[in-house]
């Protein structure tokens, strides 16, 4: 059995007690910001990842996971308690679990929602544990061209999951592309889009580009709306749910970890998308006779998303992880956490690092076990930062961008570019263009460049390569067949109301 | 006129022509080399391109909507906490190095503090103790990173 052999060997590296120990210390760190209001997982990531730098690589990717599963779960708690989503994928929980804490079950919502991941975040480890090998065997077979038509494919379906126009979407995506260009030239050594700026011919930091943008034109549209939160602390309830809890919602929780698994895999997949399709899936399964009904604190709304969307959490890692091609935003910002640690994910991992992709894969499933531990008792810390009110919030989270950022170069450089992308961000904001399809071209940028030369350069400048190859002309077929539909004026109606639903 | 500024995709579409026609011609200054052999100026020549017209269908949108539009609040920018904290985070730069991370954050939490519609310096000025503290304890002391703590150590 390749794959308990396999896993053993993952959970030799994971469960070492310092790796342990760093699994520990991201989840916490990852909740303890997670859970501030107006945080996503991208800022807490972006804000934490000097954290990990002293470390050898293999605990910094187990720790990074763990920011990142604690960052997902500290959105949800947000959610729950305050109807407050940290983060796009946490907005259906908030429907039915701020309800349940409007009528003292919050308990019971934070226990089902953490239960429920932890599930779903086990069977999805299995699921890439056994995918991943395969997949990675599979994309040594990709040549540049396959690459190419496949990075267009996943930023065509970002945007799918982009809220508002399409139109908008795409000229965000090629926006991101090209500020990816900034810098030198690979191949040429030419600096492009510098403007004799020394220090831009090194490019534009991503992660000072996601810190801008996520964290500080956060804070500036958040400064704007002003404060309105309702916290409901003074009975969180029992967390752990009652038995006709667990009879009610174990159908959901497996639902929801298998369509949450599923479409994690997908390009443009991930969390989001999970959690969105698996709560309206729930709700029409359940029908009309739900009781309570969905949106009034139905738990099955609570545990059908959570498990979802940490399934698509987890499952996203195997595009990452095989083809080194990233789903969504959050693992654009893992590709340019791991190139920090020298570290290029791609299907050559496998072999030439097992230690590192068994031990980042068992880390997973210590990551969400971890989460249950420390979650359950800690609600009552959690609750406490819940409390803060923003105007101390704000400046706090300043300081963590700032110096977050400087600490990637030590350069001063960087923090005005979070300044300049704050403000950045905030026009996007206020002009309706989304800006998690811009932080995923900026990653694959560079990428796409690089592959579409190589293939046009092997093809003597014929593009017939890119149909003629198989594996490229499905992945571009696919992407025609996405755009296709999303233009199709019926399709365009049910995806608004998807994101506007209740 | 103020109608056209309540649109937000002619803006939006405004900002994208710009951009796109920034990158478009800035590609004339390198090399465009042929398909086979790419030079640095082919890729973003296109997309800039592609850009352009995006940026021109989305204005085109927006003109045509114009009327939906003028009945509209407006986007109602608000500047001043853009300002206040794009200040801070620029003065945090700028001070960093040369008088260290103490001053740095003193002047970041202050300064953006300014920018809450419900001031409270003396709650302002704990969150800043916590902040120096806690940013030495893990930054300078905890993970060793370069950073200076005051001018003069």
């Amino acid at each position: 059995m390749d794959l308990i052999n396999n896993l053993s060997l993952g959970f030799g590296v994971a469960l070492t007690f310092t790796n342990l120990l760093y699994a520990f210390i991201g989840c916490l760190l990852g909740t303890l910001i997670g859970v501030l209001p107006g945080i996503g997982p991208v800022a807490t990531i972006a804000m934490l990842l000097p954290t990990t730098y002293a470390l050898p690589p293999v605990s910094a990717l187990i720790m990074l996971a763990g920011i990142y599963y604690g960052a997902q779960y500290g959105g949800s708690t947000t959610a729950i308690l305050v109807n407050l989503p940290g983060e796009s994928s946490s907005v259906v929980t908030a429907l039915d679990g701020y309800q349940m804490a409007r009528q003292g079950r919050a308990g019971a919502a934070l226990g089902i929602a953490a239960i429920g991941s932890f599930i779903a975040g086990s069977f999805s480890t299995l699921l890439v544990a056994a995918f991943a090998p395969p997949l990675s065997e599979a994309a040594l077979k990709f040549g540049p061209a396959d690459y190419f038509s496949l990075m267009v494919l996943g930023l065509i379906a970002a945007i799918v999951l982009a809220h508002g126009s399409v139109l908008k979407a795409i000229a965000m995506i090629i926006l991101g592309v090209v500020m990816g260009l900034v810098g030198t030239d690979v191949n040429s050594g030419v600096a492009r889009y510098s403007f004799d700026v020394p220090e831009l011919t090194d490019g534009i930091g991503f992660v000072g580009v996601a810190m801008g943008i996520f964290g500080i034109g956060e804070i500036l549209i958040n400064l704007e709306k002003g404060e309105s939160r309702e916290v409901f602390t003074a009975k969180v309830g029992k967390l752990m749910p009652t038995a006709q809890d667990f009879k009610d919602t174990w159908g959901a929780i497996t639902r929801g970890t298998l369509l949450g698994s599923v479409l994690g895999i997908l390009p443009g997949g991930g969390a989001l998308l999970a959690s969105f399709a698996s709560y309206s899936f729930e709700k029409k399964w359940a029908g009309k006779d739900a009781d309570p009904p969905f949106g009034k604190g139905n738990i099955r709304g609570v545990a059908a998303p959570e498990s979802a969307n940490n399934a698509g959490a987890q499952t996203s890692f195997i595009p990452l992880l095989t083809l080194g091609i990233p789903p969504n935003a959050v693992m654009a910002l893992m590709v340019g956490a791991m190139t920090i640690h020298n570290f290029q994910p791609g299907p050559q991992v496998i072999t030439s690092n097992p230690q590192l992709f068994w031990g980042l894969i068992a880390s997973m499933w210590v990551g969400n076990a971890m989460l249950v531990v420390l979650n359950l008792p800690l609600i009552g810390m959690w609750v406490q930062l819940l409390k803060i009110p923003y105007r101390l919030l704000y400046p706090m989270i300043l300081v963590f961008c700032c110096i977050g950022v400087y600490t990637v170069n030590n350069t001063t450089f960087d923090v005005w570019i979070i300044a300049a992308f704050g403000v950045i961000g905030y026009i996007f904001a206020k002009l309706e263009c989304e800006a998690a399809p811009l932080l995923l071209g900026f990653i694959l940028g560079p990428m796409m460049e690089e592959n579409l030369r190589r293939a046009l350069l092997l093809s003597r400048g014929s593009p017939s390569v890119f149909y003629e190859r198989p594996i490229s002309a499905v992945m571009l077929f696919l992407s025609v067949v996405l755009l296709i539909i999303l233009a199709l004026p019926a399709i365009r109606k049910k995806r608004d109301e998807t994101f506007v639903e209740d | 006129m103020n109608g056209f500024l309540k649109n937000k995709d002619l803006l939006a579409g405004l900002m994208f022509i710009v951009i796109g026609i920034i990158f478009w011609v800035g590609a004339s200054n390198y090399q465009m080399g042929s398909a086979a052999r790419m030079g640095p100026g082919w890729f973003p020549s296109v997309l800039g391109g592609i850009m352009t017209f995006l940026g021109v269908l989305i204005a085109g949108i927006g003109l045509k909507n114009q009327a939906t539009w003028a009945q509209t609040e407006g986007i109602g920018w608000t500047w001043k906490p853009v300002v206040i904290l794009t200040i801070a985070v620029v003065l945090f730069g700028a001070v960093l190095q040369p008088l260290g991370m103490v001053f740095a954050i003193i002047l970041l939490t202050f300064i953006s503090g300014i920018a809450a519609h419900d001031k409270d310096y003396k709650q302002l000025a704990v969150i800043t103790v916590t902040m120096c503290l806690l940013c030495a304890g893990v930054f300078v002391w905890g993970l060793k990173l370069q950073m200076k703590l005051f001018p003069w150590s």
